[in-house]
């Protein structure tokens, strides 16, 4: 069937059996910044925003997206010009192998649209969802209490 | 690519409960509603031929009219969690216990109409739900009570689709809302809610207890005696063995359930009773 959405700001069109998962999708066209993980709502590595929401991806079926709009980590920042987050998580040693990484930044990413004044709690409560093998989480927080201070404009002590 | 459902053939998207009610009347047991669809990698699915979509049946509402509190069905639990208020004990319970299901992402998918129709021993919301004694609309028409579905089960609606839960929030002056699990976001190895409502006669509790069998039970007869007070943590956990036989799994024994549940009953209690005098 015929799915017509918004992906990353673009208008974005595939013909697929309409029980794919919108993770396959998404990297079968590129997109291979969002990763596959457990398959099964558990890791948080296929993490993208659902109209501004974080989901996994894995439990999308593709139908579910018409009309609405995706935002993958490519959406968000590239190499030359990465996101303040992205940026902070690079800085502050928030990435290892990094496959968890799209994820937490994505789910970082939400919870700053929504308060751009979070504690350390109100960030280990977003990234719930979103596991690391690697990093024993210390510096993810970091990186988002930082990426926030940035954002906010505040310099940093 | 790995298909989550490989034998989907028609993913329907109808735009009034009637015609959906049709199309799943005609499928017959080939065609599911499909709300968050987090269930869908959870369960090896039967051979499922067509889908039901609930998103454009206008169920995303929750509203406040008069004492009732109506939550649509396809409103997911990101949304409720971020649509409750916290200036009632109703609405303060359902957001501790929406804030404990799953996690972020996940709640931005499940919805409450499918973590009812989805019941099993891992539910949340529904253990509240059966505290607060809310119902549930089936089709936009049939009210029946939580606890009736939940005794009857799931098969007891098949065909049906959830439209809505609505709870009376007048008279209800405590609630609480505890689940123990391996760490935060596992799911209930056992789950407590105690209500406490005062109608200004008499003051009662309502207790619902989760994760010990296959779905949310009612204990009254725990009810009485909290009312009473006349019974301590032990003996709660004596008179829930009384009454109930959990699952033992490999997450946790029978024995170890039950203790953990008359621990979550009684910190419920007393939650519950101190909000209700605050
Ligand atoms: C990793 C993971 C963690 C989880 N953690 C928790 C947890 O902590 N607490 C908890 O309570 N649950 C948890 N769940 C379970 C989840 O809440 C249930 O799977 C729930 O049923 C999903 O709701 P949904 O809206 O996605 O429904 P779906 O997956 O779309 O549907 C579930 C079932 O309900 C039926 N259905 C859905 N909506 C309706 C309706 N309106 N009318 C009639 N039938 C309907 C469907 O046909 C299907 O049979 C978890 C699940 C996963 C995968
Ligand atoms: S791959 Fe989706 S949550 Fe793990
Ligand atoms: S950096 Fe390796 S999983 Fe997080």
């Amino acid at each position: 069937m015929r799915v017509t959405a918004t992906v990353n700001g673009s208008p974005f069109s595939c013909d697929v059996a309409p029980g794919e998962r919108l993770v396959d999708v998404l990297r079968a066209h590129g997109l291979t910044g969002t990763k596959y993980g457990c398959g099964s709502g558990e890791c948080g590595a296929c993490v993208v925003l659902l109209d501004g929401e974080p989901v996994n991806s894995c439990l999308v079926v593709l139908p579910r997206i018409e009309g609405h709009s995706i935002t993958t980590i490519e959406g968000l920042g590239t190499p030359s010009v990465p996101h303040p987050i992205q940026e902070a998580f690079a800085e502050a040693g928030a990435v290892q192998c990094g496959y968890c990484t799209p994820g937490m930044v994505l789910s970082a990413y939400a919870l700053l649209q929504r308060n751009p004044h979070p504690t350390r709690e109100d960030v280990a409560a977003a990234l719930d969802g979103n596991l690391c093998r690697c990093t024993g989480y210390v510096k993810i927080i970091d990186a988002v209490m930082m990426a926030a201070a940035r954002l906010r404009g505040e310099a940093l002590s | 690519m790995s298909q989550i459902l490989p034998s989907l053939e028609r993913y329907h998207r109808p735009a009034s409960l009637d015609e959906a009610l049709r199309i799943l009347h005609e499928g017959g047991a080939s065609v599911m509603v499909l709300a968050g669809g987090v269930s869908l990698g959870m369960v090896p699915r039967r051979a499922v031929r067509g889908v039901v979509s609930i998103e454009r049946l206008g169920l995303d509402a929750v509203e406040r009219e008069g004492g009732t509190l109506r939550i649509g069905a396809g409103v997911t639990l990101g949304h409720l969690e971020r649509m409750l208020a916290g200036d009632s004990p109703v609405e303060r319970l359902l957001m501790v216990t929406v804030r404990r299901t799953a996690t972020t992402p996940l709640r931005n998918l499940i919805t409450a109409g499918g973590v009812i129709a989805g019941v099993g021993p891992w539910s949340d919301l529904p253990v509240a739900l059966l505290a607060l004694g809310a119902d549930i609309v089936l089709n936009g028409t049939t009210v029946i009570s939580i606890e009736r579905f939940l005794a009857d089960g799931p098969r007891s609606i098949a065909g049906a689709i959830i439209s809505e839960i609505r709870m009376s929030v007048d008279g209800v002056k405590g609630g609480a809302f505890i689940k123990l699990g391996r760490n935060e976001t596992d799911l209930a190895m056992a789950s407590a809610s105690v209500v406490v409502f005062d109608d200004g006669v008499q003051p009662r509790v309502r207790v619902a207890i989760g994760g010990l069998v296959s779905r949310p039970l009612r204990i009254e007869a725990v009810e009485e005696s909290l009312t009473r007070g006349v019974i301590d943590r032990g003996a709660l956990s004596e008179l829930l063995g009384s009454l109930v036989t959990p699952r033992h799994d490999p997450r946790a024994e029978a024995v170890y359930r039950l203790d953990l549940a008359g621990t979550c009953v009684m910190d419920c209690f007393e939650t519950a009773t101190r909000e209700a005098s605050a």
